[in-house]
């Protein structure tokens, strides 16, 4: 009889054999039997239910928290230093470019400005604000009382142009008019 | 606890009920202690979560390790260990059909007398229908060792059964 070639009960001593009836169970062990499956049936069912809860929770937070980090990650952006919307109360100052005050231009911070913003690897750029006007990187007027503007020098890509009144011609004059604006609030 | 795990143990259940409570009162001496160990067994099974490679080889093995937990545990029924190892009575009550080899009726006497071991492999192999590598894992013998058993067994028993026609 070789056990790796599993043998068909064919043998008629087997046959014989299986001809002997067993003795059948009781009915309280059915019954029993019985209830075990079927609380064991309820049993699963309630915690297929309760498995499946967690997912719809996991999918639920993986949602919202998918939305916090992209409003993080949009609002932290826009406090860089080259995507800083256009502050409030910008002035427009014609030319000279020096201010009648005698206030002084400088391009880097003086001694005794604020030093209360953290210091960003980005260097300062120029930024196109509109279609025609591109505004240079800031610079800092520190005026007689020691308060500091921000301040940036705007090219207009407005070509100044004069009409010769005897030809009637158009002459350009100057392309691209530099301006200086200066913030009316103290403060870098 | 993996779906429908339960449905597939009442169809093993209701598939190999007597072999299974037959194999309980094999090792406990005892129909009412058998059936208990049965649904203990049972009960066990249906709360464990884990794979199982051959869900009837596991129900039998349970039902089996129930069987003898029982015997090892309870002093009362030290009996039915001595029962077990003595030999005796199976759950085999006789066919209801004359066969080729003789009567059945001795034939279930002689295989009554055997010892509880020899009992259960026959119980499993034949009444059963379980396959040697199940028989194995049931009772945690290696294959061979099951079928050399087994063809050992029924050539003692159809040596008897000659000898009673003999005689």
């Amino acid at each position: 009889m070789n056990p790796e070639n599993e043998p068909d009960i064919t043998d008629e001593f087997e046959q014989a054999i299986k001809k002997l009836a067993l003795a059948p169970t009781s009915s309280s062990l059915d019954g029993r039997m019985t209830e075990l499956f079927a609380a064991a049936t309820v049993s699963e069912s309630s915690q297929m239910k309760r498995q499946n809860h967690p997912r719809i929770w996991m999918t639920v937070l993986m949602i919202a928290a998918s939305l916090l980090i992209g409003f993080g990650a949009g609002t932290w952006y826009g406090r860089l230093p080259g995507t800083w919307p256009m502050p409030r109360g910008v002035g427009v100052v014609p030319e000279p470019n020096t201010p009648a005050d005698g206030t002084a231009i400088a391009t880097q911070p003086t001694a005794s400005a604020p030093q209360t913003v953290a210091p960003t690897t980005e260097l300062p750029r120029a930024r196109t604000v509109s279609r025609n006007t591109t505004l240079s990187a800031p610079l800092w007027l520190e005026s007689k009382d020691g308060r500091v503007f921000r301040s940036y020098i705007a090219t207009t890509k407005e070509d100044i142009v004069e009409i010769d009144p005897t030809t009637q011609k158009k002459k350009l004059v100057q392309r691209h008019r530099p301006r200086l604006v200066i913030s009316n609030s103290p403060g870098i | 606890m993996q779906p429908g795990h339960s449905d597939r143990l009442a169809e093993i259940y209701e598939e190999y009920r007597r072999a299974l409570v037959a194999m309980a009162v094999n090792i406990l001496g005892c129909r009412h202690r058998a059936e208990d160990a049965v649904h203990d067994a049972f009960a066990r099974v249906v709360q464990s979560r884990g794979q199982v490679e051959d869900p009837v080889a596991y129900c039998f093995r349970a039902v089996r390790n129930a069987a003898l937990n029982v015997v090892r545990k309870n002093r009362v029924q030290q009996r039915g260990l001595e029962l077990y190892q003595n030999s005796q009575p199976g759950e085999v009550v006789g066919g209801d059909d004359a066969d080729g080899c003789g009567n059945l009726a001795a034939l279930a006497q002689l295989i009554e007398s055997l010892p509880p071991d020899q009992r259960e492999l026959i119980l499993l192999k034949i009444h059963a229908n379980l396959t040697f590598a199940q028989i194995s894992e049931i009772q945690n013998v290696p294959m061979k060792t099951v079928a050399t058993r087994y063809r050992r067994v029924i050539e003692a028993l159809k040596a008897k059964l000659e000898q009673v026609h003999e005689s």
